[in-house]
């Protein structure tokens, strides 16, 4: 088996005396979206916090291709080559759609043409935002701002992004323009981390998935093997650590 | 000389002035959500060392200038190391910084008692300008008045173009989201020294160009801390136009209180508008494209 582009070996994190996430250890190979699910309190955005070098780990350690990511701040980490889109479309709302892909390419060593250029390859997998360049991302549409967060990771051209919850508070119809556009990106050949909680459409599109439950690795493996694993239905059904299975969507 | 007019040129003056302080207050507010309450001692160091080069060590004005600017920068600097960074990395909503800028003022401000003493120092204006005012409408105008009032104005719309540089728009990502703006690779704490850099200087400047209308002494930094703060929060925190609008309303105000009352209440007059303004409109007047939480 290739050394996997992102791995990582037996961490522990949280929030200050609050630990969250218990020995979890993971591999994303390069080239493949590797999903993980689990539902609202999982642990699924604590993960993808410590591996951007946003909360700091109390044990284990992040590789990205050999090199070591943990202790090193969300600056260095982005400088590595792995872009983190967040949890709820967060774009900078009172500045314009290009300022905000311009941004993303700030203090980057490119003149003006090959900015463009990489403008307009983040813009080609959502030519919906070509038309709004001058309007502020504020007035974009959820979908759309969830888009513009996407291509400002990606102008940077990294070796990896992961996403989180790319899906929540999105239509159906602009669900599937999120996932499409992930499934391009692969095929591309940049590496994605995903993060959600709809099980079969993530499924759907995935090489690889990890089960989270109360901070733990509950299964994994690839989507059909996941898909009739017990460990899935209990992490989303089960009376796991985090109350009732009412938030689940599965 | 005619007391409306005369008005008008206090208030432009100092007005200018101000909004100079007003934008310094701005540019540190921008990446940190600090309000630095050692602002006013940047201006009044900045007045001190322009009394120290130019007038006690004789040095020309343009050398004094680059001196002075460089020590508020230096000074704003040590600021930044001792009494922001520190409190911000622990917690960005923490408000500490209320105190340990406070405290930092307090320091400069014995400091320089120290080294200087209370006296007031004469501060000399450019070469080829002077004092001299000459009756224009009504009201005693000098050339170094009309000097003060275009340099602040240029450096406002200098402040407006740097806004449209990348920096700029850097330092506005900082200010809407920082952490969004550090995993796109926006480091907010070196956007925050350069931030103090600018602002100290800036500042600096401010002092250096009242100095020469009220000499130099210690207690500029309070004279200048509330009316700049004023100035800032009437325009809207974070905009340059509203920095210009509010120092020049803040000037005029002064200028009328202290014209129709006396000297005394020009402070109350302050805290009025100020009040006035804020109840109607407590994100001032020109506050930057609104951000809208959903
Ligand atoms: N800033 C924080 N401080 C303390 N505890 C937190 C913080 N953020 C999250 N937690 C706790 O960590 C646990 C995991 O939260 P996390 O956000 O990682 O879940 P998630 O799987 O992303 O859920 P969701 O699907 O709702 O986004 C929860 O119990 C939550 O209460
Ligand atoms: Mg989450």
């Amino acid at each position: 088996m290739p050394e996997p582009l992102l791995h990582l070996q037996n961490i522990d994190a949280g929030y200050g005396h609050v630990a969250v996430l218990h020995d979890v250890t993971m591999s994303v190979a390069e080239g493949k979206i590797v999903a993980v699910l689990g539902r609202n309190g999982a642990g699924k955005s604590t993960l993808t916090k410590a591996i951007s070098g946003l909360i700091p780990l109390s044990a284990g350690e992040i590789t990205l291709a050999g090199e070591r990511l943990d202790g090193r701040s969300p600056v260095s980490i982005a400088g590595a080559g792995l872009q983190y889109v967040v949890e709820g479309h967060r774009v900078f709302r009172a500045q314009t759609v290009r300022a905000n892909l311009d941004i993303g390419l700030y203090k980057q060593p490119l003149d003006k043409e090959a900015r463009s250029a990489r403008r307009d390859h983040a813009l080609e997998l959502f030519p919906e935002l070509s038309t709004r360049l001058n309007d502020v991302a504020g007035s974009l549409s959820g979908g759309q701002q969830q888009m513009l967060a996407i291509a400002q990771a990606l102008v940077r051209e990294p070796r990896m992004i992961l996403v989180d919850e790319p899906s929540l508070g999105l239509a159906p119809v602009v669900i599937e323009r999120v996932f499409s556009a992930l499934v391009a990106l692969r095929d591309l050949g940049v590496t994605i981390l995903l993060v959600e909680q709809i099980v079969e459409r993530t499924l759907q599109i995935a090489d690889y998935g990890y089960v989270l439950r109360g901070g733990r690795v509950a299964a994994m493996g690839e989507p059909a093997e996941l898909r009739t694993s017990p460990a899935l239905q209990e992490a989303y059904m089960g009376n796991s650590a985090g109350g009732a299975a009412a938030g689940a969507r599965p | 000389m005619d007391l409306t007019t005369q008005v008008l040129r206090d208030g432009l003056v100092f007005g200018s002035v101000l909004a100079l302080v007003a934008c310094s207050f701005n540019i540190i507010h921008r990446p940190t959500n600090v309000l630095n309450f050692a602002q006013g001692d940047f201006v009044m160091v900045g007045a001190m060392l322009a009394a120290v080069t130019m007038t006690v060590m004789g040095l020309p004005w343009l050398v004094g200038l680059a001196l002075v600017l460089l020590g508020c920068a230096a000074t704003a600097l040590v600021e930044e190391r001792v009494a922001v960074t520190p409190v911000l990395r622990r917690s960005m909503t923490s408000v500490s910084w209320v105190i340990t800028t406070l405290a930092f003022s307090i320091i400069v401000e014995n400091i320089i008692a120290k080294a200087w003493g209370p006296n007031p120092r004469t501060v000399p204006v450019p070469p080829g300008l002077s004092q001299d005012a000459t009756d224009i409408g009504g009201a005693l105008v000098s050339s170094y008045d009309v000097f003060v009032v275009v340099v602040a104005a240029l450096i406002l719309v200098g402040l407006e173009l740097l806004d449209r540089t990348p920096l700029g728009s850097a330092l506005s990502a900082v200010a809407e989201d920082r952490e969004i703006a550090m995993l796109r690779g926006i480091n907010p704490v070196r956007l925050t020294q350069r931030s103090f850099l600018l602002s100290g200087a800036i500042a600096g400047l401010a002092g250096v160009l009242v100095a020469p209308l009220v000499l130099a002494n210690t207690s500029l930094a309070v004279q200048f801390l509330l009316p700049g703060f004023a100035a800032a929060a009437i325009g809207g925190l974070g905009s340059n136009r509203g920095a210009l609008i509010g120092g020049y309303t803040i000037g005029l105000v002064q200028a009328a209180a202290a014209a129709q009352f006396a000297v005394a209440y020009q402070s109350a007059a302050v805290f009025v508008v100020l009040l006035g303004v804020l109840l109607l409109r407590p994100q001032g007047i020109f506050a930057p494209k609104a951000v809208r939480h959903v």
